[in-house]
């Protein structure tokens, strides 16, 4: 009998709990992201970040500068500068960079860019005849966070060790 | 005549002037250009003009901190000053010149902590023959240390930006130690150690820390070399205002420091 009544009593409670359940609202997460795509189109600077990577390999720390990198957006004019990457459907095809009084970020004005996966780049590889200079794409654009972040990296010509970078963050123009 | 010849000789002792400056300006050399305690590096120097010019064999003799900063050791490849060691027998690399390749810790039996700099000199395996010393060579830190006047970052290729920051707390005198920086006094060096153009102030400073400033600048958009040459080093110096004891405003400049391009890719 006791059994009985404990059945019943944990039937009664799920059957309460189950009523409570009700569908939420969630947002749609949006079409699906195809970075390949994502990266066509004109962008703008935004932020750009100067970094010592040996520095931050050793973890270097002074208390009074950050001796690791430094934001350095506004040093510059760099918001003159703009990039467009062309293409068609899935395959790039040619690019062009404004500059206005902005430093030069890539050593071209305008040619080719390649990537080194047709789906899911993470090198684009700017070329105009025989000069090449390879970005490496850090953050692709998405809806909840539509900013592009590519890095330039700088390694000694001897030994091929890191040195130098710079986070260009672009937002579509 | 007469003095066409006196000019020719002019010119003359003139251009060996600037070819002997050539020379020592990138003497010796190392490979790679920048190397910390823990790395193999290839040194590489030219004993034309020295004792040891012309000898068919070369030892090094290295020592470890001659401008201080850590305990002063003789190499272990050394040996005895008359009977060198066959570890420190020097690789032949062109008509007087000899390379020789190593590591700090190894080398020196010392931490990282405590290679500060290193010197050497070229010698006769039976000491009856050097060179004169060559010193001081500074290892890249592996530990943060601070410095009164500090480029960020640390290496630099003549197409970066250079960040030249002064840190007031650092600095060694009371003039420096009391200055408000205003700008900075940046000089140009090539690959023959002859200055390039004029000295350039950057008056666009900015205070990016507590008691930091900082001055930027782009050294192949600010410096042209000669046709033939390239940008090899630059010397750094802040100028600032401070007020004397009489409450007038005093113009005062800090030390100087210099930085050689890394070359980069």
């Amino acid at each position: 009998m006791k059994k009985t009544i404990l059945n019943i009593m944990l039937l009664s409670v799920a059957v309460c709990l189950l009523q409570s359940c009700e569908p939420k609202d969630y947002k749609s997460v949006g079409d699906p992201v195809t970075p390949i795509t994502s990266l066509m189109g004109t962008w703008k600077i935004n932020k750009v970040t100067q970094a010592d990577e040996n520095a931050k390999y050793l973890a270097f720390n002074n208390p009074s500068i950050n001796v690791q990198e430094q934001d350095i957006t506004t040093v510059y004019p760099y918001a003159d500068l703009q990039i467009t990457f062309n293409g068609n459907g899935l395959t790039p095809t040619t690019f062009t960079t404004v500059l206005g009084n902005s430093p030069a970020i890539v050593k071209l004005t305008n040619g080719n860019w390649t990537t080194d996966n047709p789906t899911v780049p993470t090198i684009i590889t700017l070329t105009n005849g025989t000069i090449t200079q390879q970005l490496t794409i850090s953050a692709y654009p998405t809806p909840a966070s539509p900013v592009l972040k590519l890095i330039v990296q700088k390694k000694d010509a001897t030994t091929n060790k890191l040195l130098v970078s710079y986070t260009y963050e672009f937002i579509k123009k | 005549m007469l003095k066409y010849r006196v000019m020719k000789k002019i010119l003359s002792i003139l251009f060996l002037s600037c070819l002997l400056m050539a020379a020592k300006a990138q003497n010796p050399t190392f490979s790679p250009s920048s190397f910390t305690a823990l790395d193999q590096v290839t040194l590489t120097v030219d004993v034309t003009g020295t004792p040891m010019a012309g000898q068919s064999e070369a030892y090094i003799w290295i020592f470890s901190n001659p401008a201080g900063n850590g305990p002063a050791k003789d190499g272990i490849v050394n040996g005895s000053w008359t009977s060198s060691s066959l570890d420190g027998k020097m690789t032949a690399a062109g008509t007087n010149k000899w390379s020789f390749t190593f590591t700090g810790i190894t080398l020196f039996q010392l931490t990282p902590g405590e290679l500060n700099n290193f010197g050497f000199l070229v010698k006769a395996k039976d000491g009856s023959k050097q060179t004169p010393d060559y010193k001081p060579y500074y290892f890249d830190p592996l530990v943060f240390v601070p410095k009164a006047i500090r480029v960020f970052p640390a290496k630099v290729d003549v197409d970066d930006i250079v960040n030249m920051n002064y840190e007031r707390t650092l600095t060694t005198t009371t003039d420096e130690q009391r200055m408000t920086p205003v700008s900075a006094t940046i000089t140009m060096f090539d690959d023959a150690n002859n200055q390039v153009g004029t000295p350039l102030t950057v008056t666009n400073i900015r205070k990016t820390g507590t008691d930091v400033w900082t001055v930027y600048f782009i050294p192949s958009t600010s410096f042209t070399p000669p046709a033939g040459k390239k940008l090899m080093k630059f010397r750094c110096k802040f100028n600032g205002t401070l007020l004397n004891t009489s409450g007038a405003t005093v113009t005062v400049t800090s030390s100087e420091v210099e930085t050689t391009f890394t070359t980069m890719k």
